[in-house]
């Protein structure tokens, strides 16, 4: 039996000056408040689904004008190489490189943490961990997703672009008419691929309490008693959700696929 | 903007116990990792029934699992469930190794059906046994092919060794947040810490990709 007293793992986040803003963050500081729904995991996991939703839906909002600006800049600084003569800004190409390569090869949880702390200390601007989190998700996820995207053009044949020209199609023409829809195409599979590891990675965010499935989880399992039931659970929900998620991609990859070309 | 050199350059001294410990844990994890991967792999391409399932659904479940659920799990639940308790290092090590596992044991899979059929059916030809052909003609193509993936999970698996830092494991991010935290120098001290992850995880992703376009020459 080697079922010692518990040493709680020393938590390293400097106390934080929060300012109580919605009703769900008051509720969440009342004891009794926790401790009853501490003792109903299911019921305070769907409560908590519950307050997110407004939060989600600004969240998924501005990712996704994040991601569409990040595919943007991509589309017309890396395009295509034929068109990199007329559209060639070194300066910009090598700063959008530098981001992608900054933000691809350090952790989130650094990213995540630099935001919350070390962005304040040198902007004065303050965000809530729920904020950082989407930050630091948007941020590193985009550095993936502009090379996803240049890829994806680059993939679209050569002779689309020629025939396009000779057809005499208008620039705005070419590129919405005859290039993204086909690159799009492409691009489904490692979207999807990129979408199904940020939710899986977005467990990581509960090292700032970001409010998130995981912390949550790791409140009950403190408040409870109860850490096998609580992380057990957290890790089925994920399971299943990621399996949704992952089926359900497959299911677009495969409506979108050209009839009659190569997987 | 108040940025101080000194705090800066005065934080990698204090960082390189924090290096040495994440190297460790992302070694001590890939080579845990790749024997679960070898048996994962085996279990695939050779088991049948049980075996193959069993294999499948390890591979299913270690990649659909986020890494921080595995982490708190054996470290808070491991105890109650297995009777042991570890330390918070081999907790972390075993989270990591058990996803790495489950990675490897797919790009082991990968590379080797990779290899022309052709090449095992020249062993067939010469007479040399299975092991012998597995061992001598097969591997070392397939190695060669799984190169650029097995770089790429390093650095994966060092990215994700942040995340041990939840438990307590002193390693290269837990000591810049301790630092952070005493100095209140969050801004000097995390992008100390994350050029420290940058310099150690860049020249990985160069090398797997240089490696990708190498063994895409010949095809």
């Amino acid at each position: 039996m080697t079922r010692g007293p518990y040493r709680q793992p020393p938590t390293n986040q400097p106390e934080k000056t929060v300012t109580i803003s919605s009703q769900s963050e008051r509720r969440e500081r009342d004891p009794q408040e926790l401790f009853r729904r501490a003792k109903k995991p299911v019921a305070l996991f769907i409560d908590d689904a519950h307050d997110l939703h407004p939060k989600t839906l600004t969240a998924l909002k501005r990712l996704t004008e994040l991601v569409a600006e990040g595919g943007q800049l991509s589309i017309v600084l890396i395009g295509h190489p034929k068109l990199k003569n007329d559209l060639r800004r070194p300066k910009m190409e090598e700063v959008i490189a530098g981001y992608i390569e900054i933000f691809r090869n350090t952790p989130l949880v650094l990213q995540l943490f630099w935001i919350h702390f070390a962005i304040p200390k040198a902007t004065g601007i303050s965000t809530t961990p729920f904020q950082s989190g989407v930050i630091a998700i948007a941020l590193q996820s985009s550095a993936y997703l502009a090379d996803v995207a240049r890829a994806g053009i680059q993939a679209v044949p050569a002779g689309q672009w020629e025939a396009a020209d000779a057809l005499g199609l208008s620039t705005r023409n070419k590129w919405l008419d005859v290039v993204l829809p086909q690159a799009l195409k492409i691009v489904i599979p490692p979207l999807a691929n990129i979408a199904v590891g940020y939710f899986k990675a977005s467990a990581a965010l509960a090292l700032l309490s970001v409010g998130e499935l995981m912390t949550v989880t790791s409140r009950i399992a403190q408040y409870s008693f109860k850490p096998i039931e609580a992380y057990t659970l957290a890790g089925l929900i994920y399971l299943v959700l990621g399996a949704i998620l992952s089926n359900l991609t497959f299911r677009l990859e495969r409506a979108y696929r050209t009839p009659g070309a190569r997987p | 903007v108040t940025w101080d050199w000194g705090a800066f350059f005065g934080t990698f001294p204090d960082l390189v116990g924090g290096l040495w410990t994440t190297i460790a844990l992302v070694l001590a994890s890939l080579i845990v990792g790749s024997l679960i991967g070898a048996v994962t792999c085996i279990g695939r391409l050779i088991g049948k029934g049980a075996l193959d399932w069993l294999a499948t659904a390890y591979v299913n479940m270690f990649r659909g699992l986020p890494e921080t659920v595995l982490i708190f799990w054996i470290y808070y639940c491991g105890p109650f469930v297995f009777d042991a308790r570890l330390s918070a290092f081999s907790s972390g090590v075993l989270a990591l190794s058990l996803v790495a596992g489950a990675y490897l044991g797919e790009i082991f899979r990968a590379g080797i059906l990779a290899v022309p059929r052709g090449q095992r059916e020249a062993a067939d030809a010469l007479g040399l046994t299975m092991p012998v052909a597995a061992w001598d003609v097969v591997v070392p193509q397939a190695f060669r092919i799984m190169l650029p993936a097995m770089f790429s999970l390093i650095t994966i698996l060092i990215k994700n060794s942040s995340i041990i830092s939840a438990i307590g494991v002193a390693e290269l991010f837990y000591r810049g947040s301790i630092l952070a935290g005493d100095t209140f120098r969050h801004f000097e001290i995390f992008t100390a810490v994350g050029l420290v992850y940058f310099a150690l995880i860049f020249p990985l992703s160069l090398l797997s990709q240089r490696l990708e376009r190498h063994l895409a020459i010949g095809r």
